[in-house]
């Protein structure tokens, strides 16, 4: 019955933001979906808690980031589409490179044996 | 639209945006449920489990309900500060325009007391708005006196008006006291020349019948 998951990872705050962009940037889709696709492309690391979904949904709506409509799913039922605006893409381009910067950085701090190594 | 334009039609969206996110969690639930049953779960099981995972419904709604009014309330902030740092930042041209504002609301203010006192206060007569202006309206402009006030004009719908009464009409009106009770005549009577205190100056005058 339990969900044998690999040992999960905390999200980090504020990257559930740049996740949510990143995955409307293959098109619009509804809360669930969005869960579910950060799921699956993470391996099953990382678990979007609804809890922590819907109201970051929301406030990147209210910042004008993602817009939102409701369409019909592919199943028939009225659903909240969400979609990225042009001031979401622009965002989700300078949170990218930030973050790539930071994990690069962590990378080299944290990994050593690599720059060693050459 | 602007950004202004966003956060202000975002908030009085607020009541329909409750429904929304009732209805929003609904399909969340449903399509767990659904995904659920696809993995083999039994109906019922199904939706319990989804229940489970979408966790405390109302605390959802709730911390999504604060996401609204934070927002808002943080965008509010954001904008008020930088509103006050533009201005410690060009200190000369905000005083300026701080007081040309203070300026100019002094100004309107003392314009608007002082018309207000001479035209929107009512005459201090009693009963002022029973005054009525009677106007004199004829076919043909030769028939047309004139009081020296320039108010004669041509009636759209044909023949002429203006503040110009016939004598004997305005006698006729006076005598009568069945419509009003007293009638006054006044008639311009150019440029005078007066003396106050040994100063001379033109001024408008006036004549003015007793009432």
């Amino acid at each position: 019955m339990s969900h044998h998951a690999p040992s999960r990872v905390e999200l980090l705050q504020g990257t559930l933001d740049l996740l949510i962009l990143r995955t409307l940037m293959a098109g619009p889709s509804h809360g669930h979906a969005i869960a579910k696709h950060i799921q699956r492309t993470s391996e099953d690391l990382l678990q979007v808690e609804t809890g922590s979904l819907y109201p970051a949904l929301h406030r990147l709506e209210a910042k004008g980031w993602i817009g939102a409509s409701w369409n019909l799913s592919d199943k028939g039922k009225r659903a909240r589409y969400y979609r990225l605006t042009a001031l979401g893409r622009k965002q989700l381009v300078s949170e990218q490179s930030k973050w790539q910067a930071f994990s690069r950085a962590m990378g080299l701090i944290l990994n050593p044996m690599d720059q060693e190594g050459q | 639209m602007t950004s202004f334009f966003r956060k202000f039609r975002w908030l009085l969206r607020r009541p329909d945006k409750e429904a929304e996110l009732q209805e929003e969690l609904q399909f969340h639930l449903e399509e767990e449920a659904g995904e659920r049953q696809a993995e083999g779960l039994a109906a019922e099981e199904a939706r319990r489990a989804a229940r489970r995972e979408l966790g405390n419904v109302v605390l959802v709604q709730e911390d999504t309900r604060a996401v609204w009014t934070w927002t808002f309330g943080e965008q509010l902030v954001q904008d008020i500060r930088y509103g006050l740092r533009t201005i410690a930042g060009n200190k000369t041209f905000s005083a300026m325009a701080i007081l040309s504002l203070a300026l100019g609301i002094g100004a309107n203010t003392a314009i608007f007391s002082f018309m207000d006192s001479i035209l929107l206060r009512s005459l201090p007569v009693r009963d002022p708005q029973a005054l009525v202006l009677l106007s004199w309206h004829t076919p043909r402009p030769e028939f047309h006196g004139s009081d020296h006030h320039d108010d004669d004009y041509n009636d759209p719908k044909g023949g002429y008006i203006g503040g110009a009464f016939a004598y004997p009409a305005f006698e006729l009106l006076q005598k009568s006291d069945l419509v009003f009770s007293s009638v006054f005549g006044y008639q311009g009577a150019g440029k005078l020349n007066l003396t106050f205190r040994a100063q001379a100056d033109l001024a408008n005058a006036e004549y003015v019948s007793g009432g």
